[in-house]
């Protein structure tokens, strides 16, 4: 006993040295000394372990240096993890699903630091959904005499909107894949706010994610998207909803861009095609968000898109439809123009028999106005109570595309969700639509929705 | 049920047992086998038989469930196994005393009893204090009903009624096997409520050794000799007694030659290795990972969060207990265990000083079904500093980051907490709580001022636990998991199961083993012969030279 007389006695005389791990440093492997304590949670071997309930938690040693250390936990979702859970939750659960999205909250020395939603898709590379959690731990909340600890908890209260997209006690068969220590030195970019939006495209592996990223590394850039400024960079939604979590001191502003998927005739599309997160799921014909390759007709140009679309009349038909639909139309969003239509457009309308339809950014507006189309935030430690102002932008020098393979058209807009200054406490925000109401926009037939959000790199 | 390995291991046992005791003499030693889990038979018959290889006796053993028992605990009791493992073992009789208590309840008068060639007059009638016998029966009522305590409306009712005949009858059998069979021992794997209890009772009466064998472990047994007896008292009394004077004489006096021993059941206690607690399962549960005060303080912070208290302030837990187990079989301040736990809840509404942590026991399900522990926890809903849980919903780990002062009336936690320095008050006795680890109350009142002092202490951080009571706390964890723990071929651990894999072990251990000096055997006679409260693994009374030659320990370098 290595304690003073009357004190706690935790010690034996048959402890081992337990190492620290130094900074920087990656564990993936919960079999080593560092990873002392697993507390409802198994260890694993080629993973560091799975939570086997809520809360939970890990506690590692760590040797952090003079300054500031970044964490970094790298989450997985898998087939394991639905059986976990369908073993584990509570038989008397009236919402027992395991299949629905999984938000919890990471907290480490004390204080909540992120929160994580993972969405499971089966096409994930090696059948598991990957996010993570980053954070910033300064010199006097770690130290090596403690622990760094680790402890996910499931989010007990969640609002209506978003109660049927979630799983209850969602920690419970989560994969803890790695920890990652780095130091932050002078030079290192300041954490900002991450944001979770389901889960790592499948397109790249987490461990190509850029060091600075916070919401996991950029989809590819689909065919038709205006160049994005350097400093921003789009990640794709894999539901409508997403998660903020606070990082260094800024403003919670953040663009979704929404893409209108439409079909350009009877042609099925293929609903098992790879695509990214669609609200178009949910609806009777399943469409592709994004066109992996295809024909793309600058906006400026709607009837050139029309001639170079090779395909049956009634489809080129369909895409002038659309295109031209829009023209005469006003955009009423402060700061944003309509598209210009060519003259030669013009020309093809006076061929084709054009019935007027909305604009993506029309509808926005008019679903926004009628309450149809609404956006929410809610703070996940239940402190907090955002009130999100949202503009509805229109996308200057956006594409619209189409490929024989599906025949779709792409419509590109953007929504400017403002929830402050400051981000107090991860918040989760979701953007709802009434499906019911949208389907109903005149021009929408069958269309679908698609988000990205576009956050800052580095 | 119990399967073709069940049969060939009794056929080895057949062969074994007969060249390995005396030939049956006139003495009668009791055995009870009113359990269905086949590892208490075992035990039971074992060391029945290891004191055959010194007092030639024959082995009458008692069976037998009413519906009330088969009603709440048992599921498989297959008398017709019990009694093939008990001719197997020796057994020259077998009754039923479920069976005799029934026809006794219909005859008038009661028949006699014929047992092992004897005849014994069915108008014995049992000379039990009623205050005892009235006790038993309100434990057993509790028991069986699986509430906290007896209402007015539970003693006017026909199953309190019941329940009193029968045990009015098990009580006039048992002293009439005393009487008629003059034993020299019983062997029980319980010795509370009526049907067992009333066996041991009766035992102590006629100067009967009773020897209680645990359900745990290894082979551990606790005896109650006459000759050793002082004072009044149930036979947990005694034992408390005797085991306080024991760790005395041959523990604390020993200490150095333990010390490494006991630092080693420390640890392992830490992941309940050996585990003879009231920590469930193993697993992502059940550890203590954490060493230092720093690392605990570490998940401390969270445990604190999780449950909204003050993390300012330290915190106190209270172990409720399985509310209707053998209520005041030993000695307990309070009227019963509920009355303990709601009381202290009412108590520490007041004391805002703490934060109150205030856990459930883990079978609590399959000892109360009146939602005691739900009915403490609305009745203080209000009050911050006070939270409940069940025990599951707290790990090990958690469990001990948080606790600064432990709780009970006779938890094993009031153990296992000083072992790593954190101070225990009891309400009433324990096997070990006269080991001088744990505040032991008196009386109500000296259970408050334990209380508020302990509470005045922790506000001002003041220790409340000595490095020597650590040391003993340490000591007594070892002796429980080593010292009074019988390492035996011919029980194996209860941690081995109730299977083909335990049959066959022992088995192998009948044909293959030469059985000289086997543990049971050899641990049986030395307790007899010294009239020591339990069963041990080595002979301490040789000195504490011999005790480090038999411990075979580790030389220092």
């Amino acid at each position: 006993m290595n304690e003073l007389p009357g004190r706690l006695a935790l010690q034996t005389a048959f402890e081992t040295p337990v190492p620290s791990l130094p900074v920087p440093a990656t564990l993936t492997a919960g079999n080593r000394p560092e990873l002392l304590v697993v507390d409802k949670m198994a260890r694993g071997v080629a993973l560091l372990g799975r939570y086997g309930a809520t809360p939970a938690l890990f506690g590692l040693k760590v040797c952090p240096g003079a300054g500031t250390v970044r964490v970094s936990v790298q989450f997985g979702l898998d087939k394991t993890s639905t059986d976990w859970w369908e073993a584990r939750a509570p038989e008397h659960l009236t919402n027992r699903d395991a299949a629905r999205g999984r938000l919890f909250l990471v907290r480490s020395q004390g204080a909540t630091r992120a929160a994580v939603y993972l969405v499971r898709r089966v096409q994930d590379a090696e059948g598991v959904t990957r996010g993570e959690a980053r954070f910033d731990l300064s010199a006097d909340e770690l130290d090596e005499a403690g622990l760094l600890i680790v402890e996910v908890q499931g989010v007990d209260q969640v609002p209506l909107w978003a109660q049927q997209q979630l799983t209850p006690f969602a920690p419970i068969g989560v994969r803890i894949e790695s920890v990652d220590l780095s130091p932050v030195d002078d030079h290192a970019a300041p954490l900002v706010h991450q944001l979770s939006v389901g889960g790592f495209p499948s397109a790249r592996s987490p461990s190509l994610a850029s060091p600075a990223s916070s919401a996991g590394p950029p989809v590819q850039e689909a065919p038709g998207s205006p160049p994005l400024p350097a400093h921003l960079e789009a990640v794709a939604m894999r539901s409508d909803l997403f998660v903020a979590s606070p990082g260094a001191p800024a403003p919670a502003r953040w663009t979704l861009r929404v893409r209108l998927n439409r079909p350009l005739g009877p042609t099925p599309v293929d609903p098992d095609g790879s695509h990214d997160p669609t609200l178009g799921e949910r609806l009777a014909w399943p469409m592709p968000a994004v066109a992996a390759t295809g024909v793309t007709c600058p906006a400026h140009d709607p009837a050139a898109s029309a001639r170079a679309f090779l395909g049956p009349t009634d489809v080129a038909r369909s895409i002038a439809r659309i295109l031209l639909g829009r023209r005469g139309r006003s955009n009423r969003v402060a700061g944003a123009a309509a598209p210009k239509l060519a003259p030669r457009s013009r020309t093809m309308k006076a061929d084709l028999e054009v019935d007027a339809v909305m604009s993506l950014t029309e509808m926005l507006e008019d679903l926004l106005g009628r309450n149809c189309f609404r956006v929410e935030a809610v703070g996940l430690s239940g402190i907090w109570l955002p009130e999100p102002s949202i503009v509805v932008r229109s996308v200057e020098d956006a594409a619209c595309v189409a490929t024989p393979s599906t025949s779709v058209v792409t419509e590109l807009a953007e929504v400017d969700l403002d929830l402050g200054e400051f981000l107090p406490e991860p918040v989760l925000i979701g953007a709802l639509f009434d499906q019911v109401a949208m389907r109903a926009m005149p021009g929408f037939d069958h269309a679908s929705l698609s988000w990205e959000l576009l956050v800052p790199t580095g | 049920m119990l399967g073709e390995e069940f049969e060939r291991y009794c056929a080895t046992a057949a062969q074994f047992w007969p060249r390995n005791t005396l030939p049956a003499g006139d003495a009668t030693i009791l055995v009870e086998l009113m359990t269905e889990d086949v590892r208490v038979s075992i035990r039971n018959l074992t060391v029945a038989n290891a004191i055959r290889r010194f007092i030639p006796a024959r082995i009458v053993v008692f069976t037998g469930v009413d519906e009330d028992w088969s009603e709440i605990l048992w599921t498989y009791y297959d008398k017709p196994g019990l009694e093939r493992l008990a001719l197997a073992y020796g057994a020259e009789d077998m009754i039923d005393i479920h069976d005799i208590v029934d026809a006794r309840l219909g005859d008038k008068p009661p028949k006699d009893l014929h047992v092992a060639g004897r005849t014994i007059p069915g108008s014995v009638q049992s000379a039990i204090e009623p205050e005892i016998l009235a006790n038993l029966v309100r434990a057993t009522v509790a028991r069986i009903l699986r509430v906290p305590r007896l209402t007015a409306e539970i003693e006017a009712s026909a199953k309190y009624e019941r329940i009193c005949r029968r045990s009015q009858e098990f009580s006039h059998v048992y002293d009439a096997l005393m009487a008629g069979l003059n034993p020299v021992a019983v062997v029980s794997s319980h010795v509370d409520y009526n049907h067992w209890g009333l066996a041991v009772e009766s035992a102590l009466r006629f100067d009967v050794p009773a020897v209680h064998v645990q359900s745990t472990g290894g082979l551990k047994a606790y005896t109650l000799f006459p000759e050793t007896r002082v004072g009044e008292g149930s036979f947990r009394m005694h034992m408390t007694r005797q085991i306080a004077e024991f760790f005395e004489q041959h523990l604390w006096a020993n200490r150095d030659v333990l010390r490494r021993s006991a630092e080693l059941t420390a640890w392992r206690s830490k992941s309940n290795l050996g585990r003879p607690s009231w920590w469930r399962g193993g697993g992502v549960v059940s550890s203590v990972e954490f060493r230092t005060p720093q690392e605990r303080e570490s998940i401390r912070r969270h445990a604190m969060a999780r449950l909204g208290f003050d993390p300012s302030k330290q915190v106190v837990a209270v172990y409720n207990h399985a509310t209707s187990d053998a209520l005041n079989t030993n000695v307990e301040v309070f009227e019963d265990l509920g009355r303990w736990f709601e009381e202290t809840a009412a108590f520490a509404v007041g004391e805002p000083s703490v934060n109150w942590l205030f856990v459930d026991h883990p079978s609590q399900a399959k000892y109360d079904l009146t939602g005691f522990f739900d009915q403490v926890k609305a009745r203080h809903a209000d009050a911050r500093h006070l939270v409940f849980l069940p025990s599951l919903e707290l790990s090990k780990n958690v469990m001990w980051s948080l606790v600064d002062l432990g709780v009970t009336v006779r938890g094993s936690v009031s153990n296992e907490l000083p072992v790593y320095g954190i101070p225990a008050i009891q309400a009433g006795w324990s096997e070990w709580s006269g080991c001088g680890f744990t505040s032991v109350a008196r009386d109500v009142d000296d259970y408050w001022r334990l209380l508020r002092e302990a509470i005045a202490g922790l506000v001002v951080g003041r220790p409340l636990i000595t490095a020597e009571q650590i040391e003993r706390a340490r000591l007594w964890l070892w002796f429980y998991r080593s010292g009074g723990d019988v390492a035996s071929h011919l029980v194996q651990h209860w941690e081995l199961g109730q299977n083909e894999e335990l049959f066959n072990a022992l088995a192998v251990a009948m044909r293959q083993v030469e059985s000289d000096g086997d543990a049971a055997f050899v641990s049986t006679q030395r307790m007899w012969s010294r009239k020591e409260p339990f069963l041990t693994r080595f002979d301490f009374a040789r000195g504490s030279e011999s005790l480090a030659e038999q411990l075979g320990s580790v030389r220092e370098l």
